[in-house]
């Protein structure tokens, strides 16, 4: 390990030769400054692990010098040399963040026990921010490892079914047919449920709070909608959408309000009869904006409205289990809007449908 | 049927390998398989294949990228230079930035492949592709 280094700024020589002569016996590398100033320099060139510096001196008082160091690099420990007298204003450099203060005249020994804690207190500092990083490095890359885990047996699976429902392993027979395509199909749930499942784990409000900007609440719904056409003319499903032009833009990460937006309209199509209708429509509410995704399906009773949110929770409903589901859609949707600083909430009727409203806050105009 | 071309499979996913290789077979190609990024290097060199599928995440989670990297600039790789790789992963659409092709920034130190496909993927998918390079390939 490299020897510790310290500065000693004080304007008397005697007392910054004196400290050079006890910290080098212990074998720690020490450097000098006769002020403030050339002290900030030298730490500009060469960094330290700890400082020591006296209180009064002349130009660049010790308090000055410690705020200095630490908008330098915080995390420099600073110990501060004082006269008796001066002990009121060593508690003020502490609050400015030095780690200590040495009363003089002290000791040999008093030097040294008062610099090793300090060193022991910058040794703790950087591990543990190190360990920090390393945790988030981990944190960043394990949802990474647990997806290819999850999902590459899924899909050396699947490429199986492909390639047997391809005809490419030999003809099948129509039941053999029907049974591989349900097998697929469940098998499809399943990483759909893996898919879901990663996407709420990794949605962070802070991530979605960085990235919020003014967007044009249309773009958002056009490009949500674009990957649900299909299942909507699959179910004779008309979607309608009713924007007014004159909507103020709203502040939003368009990527994950997209995604809250599409999973609210698949559901609206999904828990839909046929030929029936989803409209999405959106107004002006004093300073924010509000968008209903209203639609003409099984509805959900009182009852459930409570847990419809809750991640995983499906509809006890008969129709409702029918279709596919995962149960963390609206847990989705909830957990972006509540990002944004907005709200979603539902008002439904049993058997006539459901209208899922979103509260966003609208770009002043300027 | 005649043979049409030679491809090379690069991934630590035997049943993966295999099931591609059927779709391939089945289509008239030749296939060669690897099973990491170091035996894929040694098989373009030996084998000559015409295309790489190569998959991303083996070993560790460059290793499909810095394959494609000593493709396209180690000095004695020269020859494979231009010899198109498709990509495939199950991870790139939940990694984040990290894989996506767009963005410059994350991807600025590492080489691109010719195409890209989600694992799993319907057979003529895979066959378009390989079809299309192996066509851009010839053209150019």
């Amino acid at each position: 390990m490299d020897p510790p280094k310290i500065l000693v700024i004080d304007d008397e020589e005697i007392a910054r030769v004196s400290c050079r002569r006890v910290l080098a016996r212990e074998g720690m590398q020490v450097s000098l400054a006769s002020s403030g100033r050339e002290g900030l320099e030298k730490l500009l060139c060469e960094p330290c692990d700890l400082v020591l510096v006296d209180l009064k001196m002349p130009e660049m008082d010790g308090v000055e010098v410690v705020r200095r160091i630490r908008d330098l690099d915080p995390s420099i420990v600073t110990v501060l040399i004082t006269g008796y007298a001066t002990i009121e204003s060593a508690v003020a450099a502490m609050k400015e963040g030095a780690y200590d203060y040495l009363p003089k005249p002290f000791t040999p020994d008093e030097l040294l026990i008062v610099v090793r804690r300090g060193l022991e207190k910058r040794r703790l500092d950087l591990e543990s921010r190190a360990l920090r990083q390393e945790k988030e490095a981990m944190e960043r890359n394990f949802v990474t490892m647990v997806t290819h885990q999850l999902r590459s047996p899924l899909a050396a699976i699947l490429q199986y079914f492909e390639v047997l429902l391809g005809g490419i392993g030999g003809e099948l027979s129509e039941a053999q047919q029907e049974m591989l395509s349900r097998a697929k199909e469940r098998l499809e749930s399943l990483m759909q449920l893996i898919n879901d499942w990663l996407d709420m784990s990794r949605l962070s409000e802070g991530d979605i709070v960085k990235k919020l900007q003014p967007t044009p609440l249309a773009e958002c719904v056009d490009s949500a909608l674009k990957g649900l056409e299909f299942s909507a003319r699959e179910k004779k499903v008309t979607v309608q959408v009713d924007l007014p032009a004159d909507l103020p833009m709203v502040h939003a990460d368009p990527d994950s309000l997209r995604e809250a937006l599409s999973n609210l309209i698949a559901n609206a199509i999904k828990y839909n009869r046929e030929g029936g209708r989803v409209t999405v429509r959106a107004r002006r509410d004093g300073s924010c904006v509000t968008v209903a995704v209203e639609d003409t399906g099984v509805g959900i009773d009182p009852k459930e409205i409570p847990f419809v949110f809750d991640q995983f929770y499906r509809g006890k409903d008969r129709e409702i289990r029918s279709q596919p589901g995962t149960g963390l859609g609206l847990a989705i949707a909830q957990k972006v809007v509540r990002a944004h600083g907005g709200t979603l909430t539902v008002t439904s009727e049993k058997g006539k449908g459901s209208v899922f409203t979103l509260r966003l806050n609208a770009v002043r105009d300027s | 049927m005649a043979t049409k071309a030679k491809i090379l499979i690069v991934d630590d996913d035997a049943d993966f390998a295999k099931s591609t290789k059927m779709i391939l077979l089945a289509d008239g190609y030749e296939v060669v398989i690897a099973s990491d990024g170091k035996e894929g290097l040694r098989k373009i060199q030996e084998e000559k294949p015409d295309l790489v599928i190569l998959d991303i995440m083996m070993e560790s989670i460059f290793e499909g990228f810095s394959l494609v990297t000593s493709v396209r600039s180690d000095p004695q790789l020269a020859a494979f230079k231009n010899i198109p790789i498709l990509m495939v992963s199950s991870v790139r659409s939940d990694t984040g930035s990290r894989f996506s092709f767009e963005d410059e920034e994350d991807m600025g130190s590492l080489s691109e492949p010719d195409d890209y496909l989600d694992k799993p993927f319907k057979p003529k998918e895979l066959l378009d592709r390989v079809a299309e390079l192996l066509a851009r390939r010839r053209a150019s």
